[in-house]
């Protein structure tokens, strides 16, 4: 037996030695304990991958976390209020600092948006996120407004509970948005990218795949 | 019929931000997961981790099997985690599997995390399928590490030569193949 504790084996003698000089890989084929640990699990293709009840009750919880999540983010909205107002306040490197900071946040709603069952605010916090990580933000006064117009728009998704793709107030959310962009714009760049409607949300469903997933 | 028991899984999962902390740790317990600890960033994971390696009674944890880690944290992000977990003498195994949880799903960005050694990709938003996905993928399809100069992690080739010609070929004698089971 081979060990393979470690990945930077010691350092064999003699032949071994002149051997080694010549390995340019090492592969580790291991034992696979999470199977061991975890039973002999499905026996055929249809199959749930784990006990019904266990995925209902993911789904249940996922379900109680959607409900609250307007409550929870609102304190983050509240904080992107904040940064929009001292970037206002500021100019120069300080006003591209809180863009920075504002852009992180945006970073963390499209993340969790769409988990909490709140695509738009996906979509609205990818396009925040993508506009304060440009080189250029914060040169002008006019990106304070499309700020502003991002954080409006997420305001109302929360205010009004606007889960999914929101529908006709969904899509003029988006229109919106897009208008201001475009209205403030300081390139052509950004007229030409607005952004896009929320993406089919991966469906939460309790079938399991009738043919086992191919290798990526 | 036959369902996975995930009882004997102690997750770690690391995220700064604790309602999206609170709910993968719901959900991993509600999928049958017997223990899931958690960790506020990085540098929380490192000390626990460090602590299961010295003194795993004190730690209260024998083995982690898995870690979910988001990737932008303050101060230790996910990659430097991963990156800790795959290299540092002090991690308790450099084999874990490691799923990096994150909004950044862009191509260039996943690659970042493939070449420091992550073994699955779940990007944000996601959904219970999504999660349960990578846990099955773990259990079913775990992949070979591979170590060379510049790289240690799961085999990066998951799918065929992606040009006509195969040009990832090696000679046996380059190659050392170690199990741990024979």
């Amino acid at each position: 037996m081979t060990t393979a504790e470690s990945p930077s084996s010691s350092a064999p003698t003699g032949d071994a030695a002149h051997d080694a000089r010549r390995v340019k890989v090492r592969l580790f084929r291991l034992r696979n304990k999470l199977k061991e640990k975890a039973g002999v699990g499905r026996a055929a293709a249809g199959d749930s991958v784990v006990a019904v009840e266990a995925l209902e009750k993911a789904l249940s919880e996922m379900k109680k976390s959607q409900e609250d999540y307007p409550d929870w983010v609102r304190a983050t909205l509240t904080e992107l209020g904040e940064d929009l107002k001292s970037a206002t306040d500021n100019e120069g490197e300080e006003r591209r600092k809180h863009f920075k900071h504002i852009g992180s946040i945006a970073h963390e709603l499209k993340g969790q948006g769409g988990t909490f069952g709140y695509p738009l605010i996906s979509v609205f916090g990818k396009s925040l996120n993508e506009f304060c990580e440009r080189n250029d933000v914060g040169i002008s006064s006019n990106h304070l407004e499309i700020l502003k117009a991002h954080i409006d728009v997420m305001r109302a998704v929360i205010k009004d509970r606007i889960s999914g793709d929101g529908g006709d107030i969904g899509r003029e959310l988006i229109a919106v948005l897009h208008s201001a962009i475009k209205k403030n714009a300081v390139t052509q760049q950004m007229v030409n990218n607005p952004p896009p409607p929320p993406k089919a949300v991966a469906k939460h469903t309790l079938k399991t795949p009738a043919k086992a997933p191919t290798k990526r | 019929m036959a369902n996975y028991n995930f009882s004997m899984f102690t997750v770690l999962v690391v995220e700064d931000n604790r309602y999206m902390r609170s709910m993968l740790r719901t959900l991993l317990y509600a999928l049958g997961v017997g223990n899931v600890v958690t960790a506020g960033d990085g540098g929380e994971a490192i000390e626990l981790l460090r602590k299961v390696k010295e003194n795993p009674t004190e730690a209260g944890i024998g083995a982690v099997d898995m870690v979910f880690s988001n990737w932008q944290m303050e101060p230790v992000d996910g990659t430097m985690l991963l990156k800790w977990v795959r290299r540092s003498k002090e991690s308790p195994d450099r084999f874990v599997p490691f799923i990096i949880v994150s909004g950044y799903a862009d191509f260039q960005r996943v690659s970042v995390c493939r070449d420091l050694g992550v073994t699955e990709f779940l990007a944000k938003p996601y959904s219970v399928d999504n999660l349960l996905g990578r846990l099955t993928a773990l259990v079913e399809r775990p992949r070979q590490f591979v170590l060379i100069e510049s790289y240690f992690g799961p085999d990066r080739r998951r799918r065929p030569s992606p040009t006509p010609l195969e040009r990832r070929v090696m000679k046996e004698s380059e190659m050392e193949i170690i199990y741990d089971d024979r």
